[in-house]
């Protein structure tokens, strides 16, 4: 029957249930009549979950190794009673931490097991770390305070005290974090260092047998130029680039990682020389002891480690300890963006498209574990389809083993080895080629550590 | 297409076509009223021998009456039919419900409508290859939102009423992404190849995958809003394996997604594979003539190119292809 | 025997020995399972197909199979057709196909039968186009009379208006609860769809095949034409005749005329489209005539339901 005729019968039965109950005058009714009512009831009211101007709310995923702490979730190492300790999370969880506090998160950073969160609350800045401490890398924390228990491993967020002239109110232009250290650069240009020194990676003289546990010790770099934009840290050495696309570099030179044409460590950065002399960097990458830098026009250089034939398409050596000129361009197109882990190495072009070479699992299945050349990834792996054309990746980046990267349409695609669930697909299992990550939110940004995975997303709705 | 013998027609009632089911009829019921058309039709030619020649003289005498216009008595001559019992008289309708064999591919639940593809006579054997092809299947699904019934169908309970005036395209449009998507990794789940082997690689760089057998849980390979009109939504969903049941749990899980709730109103079958609205018969159109000529059109599209491309052989082709592409580039190193 | 056999070389004649259809009973016939084996030898049957009797539809019926194999046309069959044929049956053979229990009953009996119709006022050409059209005659006159009262007490009827009730739908005594049928129809529509009795005796005098379609039919019609095509019980009381055609034809119809903007049921104003037009006539006749469409169009838009 029609909707007007059910719903005016409706009507009908309502009036004279309503009557009835005045004339009878009883309080209570009966179970059909009250199902009755109570379902009318439901039909009538209107629920609201959401306001029309709602914002879409910022979200942090991650996944990854837990036992560190640099999840920054305190229940999966403090658990409720008669639960268990989680020590690895292979599937996206939600830091719901932020969002409790109004934090806005602007600039992340994953180092060895721990992460640092850039974070603003109406105008005022923090600095938000979570993870191992052992080297003092993410500050000195006193819990409670004056206490004299000093935190070796924190696992939900700290705030970082840094000497700053301004406290609360400087922005942080740039955040990395290496194998033990953390390289801070502020708004006024000033470059803060935490953590460990034994080879110069916090940019001063080394010191031997230093003890850098529960040390309160923060640097700050002056013997840099004024115009640094971006830090980046690799395992033991820091790279700082300029406005003007030069290179200064500090720390472990044993494989030639800080470019600078000798094999000894640096406690203080020097410029780069060599083929990027004359060229405008614009982004540097390196997670292990290869570097990747990639200038204006589109061109690749690289220095650093070579074992695992990452430059082997210029040099046979197993060390390059000079920046040199890598003829990708040509193949690959415009490059605008590098990856270089511990035995891999990726680009990105303009295009969109991601070529790998290097040792490991390249995301080119089983079969190919090694390239010397780089080889493309098809793009149908990224979701492509002639039901979906035009898929471009916008992000990529790496940890040691694993790749991770971001699509426009807001996805996160992860391959590599899964070392304690940092591919975050569900199981702890390698992948041989890269694979959508289950995210319940639009990724807008992805940082990986080593074994654990950081992604900066806005709620659907 | 006009018979002289209803044995002749019955013999050429032997193919494939294509119907479009009305919503709210089931399909049992449509299999049954095409039956019983084919039947009705099939009894009104001439059945039995003697009609024959009783059709042949009076189609004779339309035309003598019609060319002529003479004014002469017509005389009608019965032949002398010596053995009466084969009479329509004596035993009755010629062809029965029993003498027409008639199957679907994949047919429609009750109250969703669209393209089915029905084999009849010997063509019936075919259908299991048409169903091997595992051929992708479009539909128009239609939403509402602001309620939730107990059982995601319109004629459910309703347990909640939700607004839905924050809810714009784009946001509607990014949530169908996201369930395309998510489905991506579905596919080389019910792909039926190893996880993580070569060969998992490289049927997942061709993009589409099929799913092994057509007892997979649903695949759906894209989904679109085409019509926005709040608080109605179209959407366009490409899948195959799919179940009525499945997209209304979908429709209900989008509208929770988006802070609010919606229920299925209709669900549109638009095409099968290469069979679309423009093979399909309507349900006026469901008789003897209409059918016979759906086979012609139909015929092109059972063509083995198309037939093949959900089976395995066109896989293992293009496997063979991409190992010598492989061999080709040197840089490629091999396991060794 | 032995006796007739004058010595024993002669051969034995073995048609006297073995011919053991001869030797039985000529009434008991072998059990067959339809006319088709008898209709060759059968005087009787062969005469009923030269009427164009369907005999594969009267040996269906319990009982006349056997009578009419083994009757004679002539003593028992013909008198009933010479008085059928009196009447002016218009399609004998179509008539005692439907009704061939006619033949078991005394032709005295039917004479009575006919004279109570004729008692009734109605006319000769009437009573043929009842007669050939129900089963009238196979009933008895108590409870045809009693049915007839009914209906005129229920709807407070003249006895001219019941003849004439009769005489357009005879077919309404063919129903075996016909007088319970009617009775929920009416109650139905007076109850839930709000049709009023004298609009209810307008119904039947107009067309009384309305009292014999199901009660759901009749609401999911009515339903369909005042709650979504907003007409009133006027209207629909005035072309009672949409109730004939199936709910499915008057939806794709009716959808159809809202797409090409020509739904417009109301007489007084330009393009108007009776129901009539709507539900009567192929598909062809209503696009070529009402929507205005090629009938491909017609078809493309049924698939977008």
């Amino acid at each position: 029957m029609s909707l007007k005729l059910y719903t005016s019968a409706l009507t009908q039965l309502r009036k004279l249930l309503s009557l009835s109950e005045r004339i009878s005058g009883r309080e209570y009714a009966s179970g059909w009549k009250k199902r009755t009512l109570k379902r009318e009831k439901i039909k009538e009211t209107v629920i609201r979950y959401v306001g029309v101007n709602a914002v879409r709310t910022q979200r942090v995923y991650l996944w990854g190794c837990s036992a560190t702490g640099a999840l920054g979730i305190q229940q999966f190492l403090r658990p409720n009673r008669l639960q268990k300790p989680k020590l690895k999370v292979p599937y996206p969880t939600r830091l719901k931490y932020m969002n409790e506090y109004d934090f806005e998160i602007y600039d992340i950073a994953c180092g060895y097991g721990f992460s640092i969160f850039a974070v603003k609350k109406s105008k005022q800045h923090y600095l938000l770390a979570t993870g191992i401490n052992t080297d003092s890398q993410i500050g000195f924390h006193e819990e409670p305070k004056n206490s004299g228990r000093l935190l070796d491993y924190v696992i939900a967020p700290l705030p970082i005290s840094l000497p700053l002239n301004e406290p609360e109110l400087t922005q942080f232009k740039s955040i990395a974090c290496g194998r033990a250290h953390t390289v801070i650069l502020t708004q006024d240009n000033t470059v803060y260092s935490l953590g460990n020194n034994s080879y110069g990676q916090c940019g001063r003289g080394i010191v031997q047998d230093e003890v850098y546990s529960k040390s309160s010790r923060v640097n700050v770099l002056t013997d840099l130029p004024d115009n640094i934009v971006k830090v980046e840290c690799g395992s033991d050495h820091t790279l700082f680039l300029t406005k003007t696309g030069e290179v200064y570099s500090c720390g472990l030179g044993a494989d030639g990682q800080t470019g600078l044409g000798m094999y000894n460590n640096q406690g203080t950065p020097l410029k780069l020389e060599g083929d990027i002399q004359k060229e405008k960097i614009v982004s540097v990458a390196s997670k292990g002891d290869c570097v990747l830098a990639v200038s204006k026009k589109g061109e690749v250089f690289g220095w650093g480690n070579s074992e695992y034939n990452q430059l082997s398409m210029v040099t046979e050596e197993t060390q390059v300890n000079v920046p040199r000129h890598l003829p990708i361009a040509k193949d690959c197109g415009r490059i605008i963006q590098v990856a270089a882990g511990g035995s891999i190495c990726a680009v990105l072009n303009e295009h969109g498209e991601v070529y790998v070479w290097g040792y490991g699992i390249l995301g080119k299945g089983l079969q190919v574990d090694m390239s010397l050349m780089p080889t493309k990834i098809p793009q149908a792996l990224f979701g492509e389809s002639e039901l979906l054309p035009n898929i471009k990746v916008t992000n990529i980046i790496c940890g040691l083993n694993h790749f991770v990267a971001l699509t426009d349409k807001g996805d996160v695609y992860t391959w590599g080895k899964d070392k304690d669930g940092s591919l975050g697909l569900g199981e702890c299992k390698n992948q041989f080629f890269p694979l959508r990550v289950a995210l319940p939110a639009e990724a807008k940004s992805i940082y990986c550590g080593v074994d654990h995975t950081v992604t900066l997303c806005r709620s659907f709705c | 297409m006009k018979f002289r013998w209803a044995w002749k027609a019955f013999k050429k009632l032997d193919g494939i076509f294509c119907i479009y089911k009305p919503k709210e009829l089931r399909f049992s019921d449509a299999q049954r009223r095409i039956k019983q058309n084919l039947l009705r039709d099939l009894n009104a030619l001439p059945c039995y021998e003697f009609e024959k020649s009783i059709h042949d003289i009076e189609s004779n005498k339309r035309r003598t009456v019609d060319e002529i216009t003479s004014n002469l008595p017509i005389t009608r001559d019965v032949p002398d039919v010596i053995d009466v019992s084969e009479n329509r008289l004596v035993l009755g309708r010629r062809y029965i419900e029993s003498d027409i064999e008639l199957f679907p591919v994949a047919p429609l639940q009750k109250h969703s409508s669209g393209v089915i593809v029905m084999g009849v006579g010997r063509a019936v054997g075919m259908l299991p290859t048409i169903a091997r092809a595992k051929y992708m299947r479009v539909y128009h699904i239609r939403g509402r939102f602001g309620w939730a019934t107990d059982n995601f169908s319109p004629k459910g309970k309703i347990i909640e009423r939700t607004s839905f005036s924050h809810i714009t395209k784009p946001k509607l449009d990014k949530i169908c992404a996201v369930v395309q998507s998510n489905h991506m990794k579905l596919m080389f789940k019910y792909a039926g190849v190893k996880d993580g082997s070569q060969e998992a690689y490289e049927l997942a760089s061709k993009g589409l995958i099929r799913p092994e057998s057509k007892d997979t849980p649903p695949v759906i390979y894209g989904v679109h809003c085409i019509e926005y009109n709040l608080p109605d939504f179209t959407l366009e969903i490409h899948s195959i394996n799919e179940r009525k049941e499945y997209f209304m749990n979908l429709i209900h899980e989008l509208g929770l997604q988006l802070k609010s709730t919606a229920v299925c109103t209709q669900v549109r079958r638009v095409r099968f594979g290469h069979f679309t609205l423009d093979h399909a018969l309507v349900q006026d159109q469901w008789n003897l003539y209409e059918i016979i000529n759906n086979f012609d059109k139909c015929h092109p599209e059972l063509h083995p190119d198309k037939l093949l491309i959900g089976s395995k052989i066109d896989q293992a082709k293009s496997h063979h292809f991409q190992i010598e592409d492989g061999e080709n580039k040197n840089y490629l190193l091999e396991d060794s | 025997m032995s006796d007739h056999r004058i010595t024993e070389l002669e051969p034995i004649e073995t048609t006297t020995k073995l011919d053991i259809h001869e030797r039985l009973p000529k009434k008991i016939f072998p059990k067959v399972f339809s006319f088709a084996a008898l209709v060759n030898e059968n005087k009787c049957l062969k005469k009923l197909i030269a009427l164009q009797v369907d005999l594969s539809v009267v040996q269906k019926r319990k009982g006349i199979a056997k009578y009419l194999v083994a009757c004679d046309f002539e003593k028992h069959i013909a008198p009933h057709v010479l008085f059928l044929a009196r009447l002016d049956v218009e399609n004998i053979g179509q008539y005692l196909t439907k009704n061939m229990d006619i033949v078991l009953i005394d032709l005295a009996e039917l004479e009575n039968r006919l004279n109570y119709l004729k008692s009734k006022g109605f006319e000769s050409k009437d009573v043929s186009r009842i007669i050939s059209n129900s089963r009238i005659l196979l009933m008895d006159v108590e409870s045809v009379d009693e049915k007839l009262g009914h209906l005129q007490k229920m709807f407070s009827l003249s006895g001219k208006e019941v003849r004439e009730v009769l005489t357009k739908t005879p077919k309404l005594m063919n129903k075996p609860h016909m007088l319970q049928l009617i009775k929920e129809n009416k109650f139905h529509c007076k109850e839930f769809l709000g049709f009023s009795h004298m609009e209810l005796k307008t119904i039947l005098l107009d067309y009384p095949g309305f009292f014999m379609k199901s009660p759901s039919h009749l609401s999911k019609i009515f339903d369909y034409l005042h709650n979504t095509m907003e007409i009133d019980h006027k209207t629909i009381v005035k072309n009672c005749h949409v109730f004939k055609s199936r709910l499915r034809f008057i939806q794709n119809r009716h959808l159809y005329l809202l797409k090409v903007n020509r739904a417009q049921y109301d007489p007084q104003r330009e393009n108007f489209v009776s129901f009539n037009a709507l539900v009567s006539g192929t598909n062809e006749e209503f696009c070529a005539n009402v929507a205005k469409t090629s009938l491909k169009d017609y078809y493309r838009f049924q698939e977008s339901l």
